[in-house]
């Protein structure tokens, strides 16, 4: 699983982190029941601070991705298989956006708008 | 992406694989139709019941009907032939070979020739005889059967050819994209083929097993069968699983127990490749390994691999899914290292 920072881009950190693992779930990088690396090691590698670490974590299990538990660290839950399988459905959705020159912001904001009501058709 | 192996080496490994077949296969084969048609010639001059087993003082204390004898020949003989073989062969799948290769059809012949040897010798110093139980000593065929075995295995060892081929598939790196000032870390773990992991954990359950039956039966070598049980059980969980990191430290392979670890730092960092290991044919067999090409390996599977051109201490290879993007990162790190960019250090959360 491959986690990515980047200071000078807007979002912070704890964001990027978890952004990072969600990516690698969606790709199957790491499936249900695998742990994520420590918070420690994460956090050593990518110099941040530990309670950085922990709050994408923190986010990762308020989302359902993973599960925190004591002594075993953050697993990744059922739900994980779903993001995968969603996986080849966002990426057409963004190159759709992109060609037509809708900048990933507003697809994002679109996607957060949608009306669970609505019907697909 | 298989890059083929270039014309000479093709040939060479028909060459080579043509001479396994032959010591490996046919020979223990036609080892085992000779002994056979010589015991079946017998059958009807020995006693019956036949004498099948010797105790350690070298009188008979096992009897079974002449015609199991030949039977057990053939089932042994056939038997043994195809496992190895086939040990051999499921290693060279993908045109790899080695030296554990040409080892494996040295030891069929060798074994293949001294049971038929023992069987056969034993079996014949019974004709004619009118009880079994006068049977001489086991220990003239014993001795026939271990000269026969290292002679075959000597000349079947000398008359392979030595080649090694390895690994079908080789893949160059290509860097992940680093932003001047973005930090990455790749993360995996690598773990034992769980049929490896079967094995290695039934052995370490027989050993403790053998030695709660010898305190059960009051025997004395307890304590040595106990410190090899656990000894084999450390081995294991120094062995099975590793967490594989890719970071601005470099590469580092850490087994699960903190021990045995293993660290590459950017700077020792030559080349970076992902290429497909076949645990038997490029390192004889799983663990941590050593080459005989001189590649230094954790290997836990068969497949996709980590491989690393080290300044100093040759090429290190982990098998660990994912290695491209692993390979990746570690360029681009290196890449980076080498430009003198250090990314700004320090947390801005």
């Amino acid at each position: 699983m491959l986690i990515r920072i980047d200071p000078s881009r807007g979002a912070a950190l704890w964001e990027q982190v978890a952004a990072s693992v969600r990516t690698a779930i969606a790709a199957g990088k790491i499936r249900s029941g695998e742990r994520l690396p420590s918070a420690r090691e994460v956090a050593g590698s990518l110099d941040l601070n530990l309670h950085t670490v922990l709050r994408a974590y923190q986010e990762l299990r308020d989302e359902g991705l993973v599960d925190m538990r004591r002594g075993r660290g953050a697993v990744v839950t059922e739900a994980a298989d779903g993001l995968r399988r969603l996986r080849d459905d966002v990426v057409a959705l963004a190159s759709r956006a992109r060609s037509l020159g809708l900048a990933p912001d507003v697809l994002a904001s679109l996607l957060a708008d949608v009306d669970p009501e609505e019907d697909p058709s | 992406m298989t890059v083929s192996p270039p014309e000479n080496d093709r040939k060479r490994l028909t060459r080579a694989r043509r001479a396994f077949v032959w010591f490996g296969i046919v020979l223990p084969l036609a080892m085992t139709v000779a002994a056979v048609a010589i015991q079946l010639w017998l059958l009807p001059r020995v006693p019956d019941p036949v004498a099948v087993h010797w105790a350690v003082s070298g009188a008979p204390d096992g009897f079974a009907a002449p015609w199991t004898v030949p039977a057990l020949s053939a089932g042994l003989g056939i038997g043994m032939t195809l496992v190895l073989s086939a040990f051999a062969l499921l290693g060279s799948r993908e045109g790899e070979w080695g030296a554990t290769i040409r080892f494996l059809g040295s030891l069929a012949p060798a074994v293949v020739g001294a049971v038929m040897v023992v069987i056969t010798g034993t079996y014949a110093a019974q004709v004619d005889l009118p009880v079994a139980t006068q049977s001489a000593g086991i220990f003239g065929p014993l001795v026939w059967s271990g000269a026969t075995g290292i002679v075959v295995g000597v000349v079947a060892w000398v008359s392979q050819p030595r080649l090694t081929v390895s690994g079908g598939t080789v893949r160059p790196a290509t860097p992940v994209l680093l932003g001047p000032g973005e930090r990455a870390v790749w993360v995996r773990t690598a773990s034992l083929a769980s049929g490896g992991m079967a094995v290695l954990v039934g052995a370490a359950v027989l050993l403790f097993a053998l030695a709660a039956l010898d305190i059960a039966t009051a025997g004395s070598a307890w304590p040595i069968l106990l410190i090899v049980a656990v000894v084999v059980t450390a081995a294991i969980l120094a062995t099975m699983l590793f967490r594989v990191r890719v970071d601005h430290d470099g590469l580092s392979v850490t087994s699960l127990l903190g021990v045995p670890r293993f660290r590459v730092s950017l700077d020792q960092v030559v080349e970076v490749k992902v290429v497909t290991i076949n645990p038997m044919a490029d390192f004889g067999g799983w663990g941590l390994r050593k080459a005989l090409d001189g590649r230094t390996g954790v290997v836990l599977r068969r497949g996709e691999a980590l491989e690393v051109e080290r300044a100093r201490g040759g090429a290190f290879v982990v098998t660990v899914d994912d290695a491209s993007t692993a390979a990746g990162l570690l360029l681009a790190l290196r890449e980076r290292g080498e430009r003198g960019e250090g990314g700004d250090h320090g947390d801005a959360a």
